[in-house]
């Protein structure tokens, strides 16, 4: 059975995507096919010869979740989407949609993160994957053998790289390698005509010195493979380790993340008193966020529309702790956060994280942790026991 | 079972129990530990469940409290506050 006729006008894109049966051990391959003007996926089982799903709108996912190297999150299964499909969308999407990785060094990423992030965000380039490392010596030496850098910026660099956590992230958008090299070389006169023009936000970014360089980024598409492997293979020996004294758990949920809010939450974040102490983002399956809210089964009827929105789609989980170490982290940050639902926070508390950006009690931007003996439960959980 | 050098790596296994083995060790011990830590860990969900349960209550009691005092008072169930709709906002006095 073939999946069914599509009107040649409709516009689709179509991608090959692959699923880890955990139980069997065995990688199954699936058509996955998204239709723009309704949102609406249908996946087809290739090695069956069926429709697995028949076309079925899914709201929480968008056109901007589908790019070859994302993963979705369709009904609580997790597809990797690892080629495209057909030659249309492999002409209108692979063009442009490239992979990027730039490492912010901790002197900028302590005062800048926020409005980076929020100025890429706005220039149409996705945070796919995010991450707070922690270089050794031996570490970075890796990192940096085989870069194509002279003996003096590469000595500078690493001492850079050693002098505190870095902040590893994946970008994904159009031409976004030559953007971000451009932007590290606004200004410069000794750098060639870049093929980039920036976008006036862009400019203003990166008019600080400070910004421009305080980061690194891959300057070529090899380079980029390169870095993005040595990230992910090496992740479990550079991730910046919790503290797990006096901090607490912060979760930005998926939708705030699609609605482009990352940038937005962190500045929040980082400028009422709080800092970043450790920082991943990851794509949660069904059953782990179904563990991990199990303490709110039965505490509140919306135990289950909120665990399909923390498996809707990439998360970002952070450490944080606050500024002035002799108050209670947990208790400040659950404060800050605001009443749970959004109408309530924004009448009684208008200055908290969920009346600024939450839209209800399911959607409340951020999740952070109630009791004070879970802080951490939760920390072990998401940078300890989900891989 | 498939074989594994560390036993306690099957505790993780969700179906541990209903799945039959021949080895000793996972029958008389392993097989008792996940049923004894299951037992703990519903323990321990259920006391962190009711502190959460009664931490939501003051939230609640601190928000009734809060919006009487700008005269909504028509909360009408825990989990649900339809006068704090934009509507009903529009006309709180404050």
């Amino acid at each position: 059975m073939k999946p069914a006729a599509i009107p040649a006008s409709e516009r689709r894109l179509a991608f090959v995507a692959e699923w880890f049966h955990a139980e069997a051990g065995i990688i199954r391959t699936f058509l996955i096919t998204y239709y723009v003007s309704d949102k609406a996926v249908e996946v087809f089982d290739q090695r069956n010869k069926r429709t697995f799903l028949r076309r079925t709108k899914i709201p929480e996912l968008t056109q901007r979740d589908f790019f070859v190297g994302s993963k979705i999150n369709v009904f609580g299964r997790q597809f990797d989407i690892v080629d495209y499909a057909d030659d249309t969308t492999r002409t209108n999407l692979a063009k442009y949609r490239k992979k990027g990785f730039v490492l912010l060094k901790n002197n900028m990423w302590t005062k800048h993160l926020g409005k980076f992030l929020k100025t890429l965000i706005d220039n149409k380039i996705n945070i796919n994957q995010g991450m707070m490392v922690q270089f050794s010596p031996k570490m970075v030496t890796q990192f940096l053998s085989g870069k194509d850098t002279t003996d003096v910026s590469s000595s500078v660099l690493m001492n850079e790289l050693l002098a505190g956590p870095a902040i590893s992230l994946e970008l994904i958008g159009d031409n976004v390698v030559e953007t971000i090299k451009a932007c590290a070389q606004y200004k410069s006169t000794e750098a060639e005509t870049p093929s980039v023009k920036l976008s006036p936000s862009l400019e203003e970014l990166f008019e600080s010195e400070e910004i421009r360089y305080g980061f690194y980024y891959s300057d070529n598409d090899n380079d980029v493979e390169m870095d993005l492997k040595f990230i992910s293979e090496a992740r479990h020996s550079i991730i910046k380790e919790c503290v797990f004294k006096n901090t607490t758990l912060a979760i930005i949920k998926p939708h705030s993340i699609k609605d482009g809010l990352l940038g937005d939450i962190i500045s929040e974040i980082l400028s009422n008193g709080f800092r970043l102490t450790a920082m991943r983002m990851i794509l949660m399956a069904r059953i782990n966020c179904e563990e991990f809210y199990e303490v709110y089964r039965g505490v509140v009827p919306e135990y289950i529309p909120m665990v399909a929105q923390l498996a809707s789609g990439v998360c970002m989980c952070m450490e944080i702790a606050c500024a002035d170490p002799e108050k209670k982290t947990d208790r400040e940050f659950r404060n800050f956060c605001g009443p749970m639902d959004p109408e309530i926070a924004k009448l009684l508390r208008p200055h908290t994280l969920r009346a600024k950006f939450g839209k209800s009690k399911v959607q409340n931007a951020v999740h952070c942790t109630d009791l004070p003996d879970d802080s951490n439960l939760e920390l072990q959980y998401m940078f300890k026991i989900i891989d | 079972m498939k074989k594994s050098g560390d036993f306690l790596s099957l505790l993780n296994n969700r179906d541990l129990l209903k799945t039959p083995s021949g080895n000793s060790i996972v029958n008389f011990l392993v097989k008792p530990m996940s049923v004894e830590m299951n037992t703990a860990d519903n323990l321990i969900t259920g006391a962190r469940r009711q502190r959460m349960m009664e931490l939501f209550q003051e939230d609640r009691a601190w928000e009734a409290a809060e919006l009487s005092r700008f005269g909504l008072s028509c909360i009408k169930a825990p989990d649900c506050y339809p006068c704090c709709t934009p509507f009903e906002c529009s006309k709180a006095k404050f």
